[in-house]
């Protein structure tokens, strides 16, 4: 699937609605207030994500991701991504700020870009996870600690999306590291449909030893719905 | 032919039943001015006294296993009076004319009513089972409110809609799609119930549809299904493509039935919905399935082996976990069994209701407290030395699910189901 970088940058438009979602609330999973304002920043990037995805090649390693592909992390194929190595450059060009939240001190920002190769450690193996020609965008959400604007691992986070109901996309997204966006969660996902869609966002409780100042911070999920204005590239 | 018959009768009866109770009774916390305060059908002589007991009827496998009514209904009703005598005797006898129209088998009709918190809440007594919460740091489920949930079990679809006609009229078919929200995890509100045999009685909050049987999964693909580019396997019985009722590998229907006290003779219910990922989960190979489905140690020649047990590694689950760097999700629930044997009984079905796969995992258990544990026993490995295994990630198959709702009731004996503990609460 051909992609395009300016298109990609206007692909998302996104609403933080308010999270009236639990409704008689079960008091063990905090739910999000309505968000202050959308926030849609862009990011520029330098070098646009090479195309090529070789799936014959790599069997199954791809989309939402669990594939059994056993590749060597350090086989990266740096000229599918214009020779850059593993700098900065390398990750996709045009990155776009798509919502953002912040409740009990942690903001959630949801990040989305186009369709990146990444690996993921399972039993041993280093399992490459290359975009399918279906995927339309890389999605990332980032937790930070407000108070210290540091990275909050070691927590999971899901997103799931529907659209008159119906479920669209309800995806996992990996823990991960890359050196342009810091820690985040990600997943390359396919979703070509153009418009509006309803989104769900749960954030788990990070499961992480902490220091006093933050024992008793971010012990519960989040849940957080917004709407999602979604163009395809 | 006799098929075709047996199902018109059904179908008229349902509107009979409809029609003689449509608009009886308006919305109103009614004392016992308004219906006798007994039963006036005639309760089918022979059903078993536990509403759980089902084993006895349900068709096996070549192996024995159990097999599930390959079509559920699950409403979710709340009350609409306050629970007396007289409503009691109605609900009953609509329970009780839906068993002398249907028998009790799986080409028949099988029923379950359960009660919630709010059911007690509203008669002044402290629930026997606890409000849900989130069980595990990753999850944020919406909880089930409703008084109850009424589980309706058929092979026959055409039987099963009758039967839901009869005891909710029209509303469950308005509703027909399913209830949703935003990621397709919310009930919608509103009034229901009000031409069926339970008007006035119990009002339709939400309703639920489920299957369970080689070849549905494989059908409802077929008919269109987000979220599965894969192709299921034709004859498995679930969308995962193993089977989750090995006998062996289930508690008993004694196992899980409360010896004594006020709900003696009963047991519980907890109702998750999942939405399940299955494209990825068919990416895997067949031998990272199983691995993540039994153990690492399991291959799927060993796999296609299991009859009537799964029976999981002897090795410490840390030390799997060390060794693998992932484990499975039966050997996981192999930690919490008790006598041996696992502490719940699992009749969980699929669902489409909100366009994807999903799973409304039903399960009983002599306490709640079973449940959580064995929930928490899914995401409870880790070692040291695997730091990429957590309460998902490399964890069974925790990465292919997500809860989206969770709810907790408690299951009277046949004998109570109706308005149950409601002279312990002082009303009779």
């Amino acid at each position: 699937m051909p992609r395009s970088l300016a298109a990609l940058a206007a692909a998302l438009l996104l609403a933080l609605a308010l999270a009236a979602c639990g409704g008689d609330d079960d008091g063990a999973a905090a739910t999000a207030p309505a968000p202050a304002t959308t926030a849609a920043t862009d990011h520029a990037g330098a070098a646009g994500h090479g195309g090529g995805h070789d799936d014959a090649e790599h069997g199954a390693g791809h989309g939402a991701g669990h594939g059994d592909d056993d590749a060597d992390a350090g086989e990266h194929d740096a000229a599918r991504h214009g020779g850059h190595g593993d700098g900065p450059a390398q990750m996709a060009g045009h990155m776009r700020t798509v919502a953002r939240t912040e409740q009990d001190g942690m903001l959630v920002e949801v990040v989305a870009m186009e369709p990146e190769e990444f690996t993921v450690r399972e039993g041993g193996r280093t399992i490459r996870h290359r975009p399918s020609a279906r995927d339309d965008a890389h999605l990332m959400v980032t937790l930070t600690d407000a108070a210290s604007g540091e990275r909050i691992p070691y927590s999971s986070v899901q997103i799931a999306l529907s659209r008159d109901g119906r479920r669209v996309l309800d995806t996992r997204l990996w823990p991960m590291m890359s050196r342009h966006v810091g820690m985040h969660y990600g997943e390359n996902v396919a979703l070509p449909d153009a418009g509006r869609y309803d989104a769900v966002l749960t954030v788990g409780a990070p499961e992480v030893a902490r220091h006093r100042e933050v024992a008793d911070r971010w012990t519960r999920p989040l849940r957080i719905a917004f709407t999602l204005d979604w163009t395809a590239p | 032919m006799s098929r075709r018959l047996t199902r018109r009768a059904a179908l008229a009866a349902a509107g009979a039943a409809g029609a003689a109770t449509a608009g009886a009774l308006a919305l109103r916390g009614g004392r016992d001015g308004d219906g006798p305060a007994r039963p006036t059908v005639a309760a089918v002589p022979g059903l078993p006294a536990a509403q759980h007991a089902w084993d006895a009827v349900l068709r096996r496998d070549e192996h024995g296993n159990p097999l599930l009514p390959r079509h559920h209904r699950i409403l979710l009703l709340d009350l609409a009076r306050r629970p007396d005598r007289a409503g009691r005797a109605r609900l009953e006898d609509a329970l009780r004319r839906l068993e002398r129209r249907h028998p009790y088998r799986p080409d028949g009709l099988l029923t379950l009513l359960a009660w919630g918190p709010a059911y007690f809440a509203a008669i002044g007594r402290p629930s026997p089972v606890p409000e849900p919460t989130a069980l595990t740091p990753d999850e944020a489920p919406e909880p089930e409110t409703a008084a109850c949930c009424l589980v309706l079990a058929s092979d026959d679809e055409a039987r099963l809609a009758a039967a839901e006609r009869a005891l909710v009229g029209d509303a469950g078919r308005d509703r027909d799609a399913g209830d949703r929200d935003a990621g397709g995890d919310g009930a919608r509100e509103g009034a229901g119930g009000d031409n069926g045999a339970l008007a006035g009685v119990l009002r339709l909050r939400a309703r639920r549809t489920g299957f369970a049987g080689a070849g549905l999964p494989a059908r409802a693909q077929h008919a269109g299904l987000a979220g599965t580019r894969q192709p299921i396997a034709r004859d498995a019985p679930l969308f995962m493509g193993f089977k989750s009722g090995l006998r062996r590998n289930q508690a008993t229907e004694e196992d899980v039935t409360i010896p004594s006290g006020p709900l003696a003779g009963g047991t519980t219910l907890h109702l998750s919905t999942l939405a399940l990922e299955l494209d990825s989960w068919y990416e895997l190979s067949e031998r990272d399935r199983v691995a993540r489905m039994y153990a690492p140690q399991v291959t799927p020649a060993q796999a296609a082996r299991f009859t009537d047990d799964a029976p999981a590694p002897a090795e410490r689950l840390e030390r799997t976990a060390a060794r693998y760097g992932r484990v499975g999700h039966v050997q996981a629930l192999a930690t919490v069994r008790r006598d041996g044997r696992p502490r719940i009984l699992r009749r969980d079905v699929n669902t489409v209701d909100d366009g994807g796969p999903g799973l409304y995992f039903l399960s009983l258990q002599r306490s709640i407290d079973d449940f959580v544990a064995t929930r928490q026993a899914m995401s409870a490995a880790r070692s040291r030395a695997a730091p990429g295994l957590d309460g998902v990630l490399n964890n069974g198959i925790n990465e292919w699910m997500r809860v989206t709702r969770r709810g907790n009731f408690a299951v009277p004996p046949r004998r109570d189901r109706a308005f149950p503990l409601l002279e312990a609460a002082g009303d009779a």
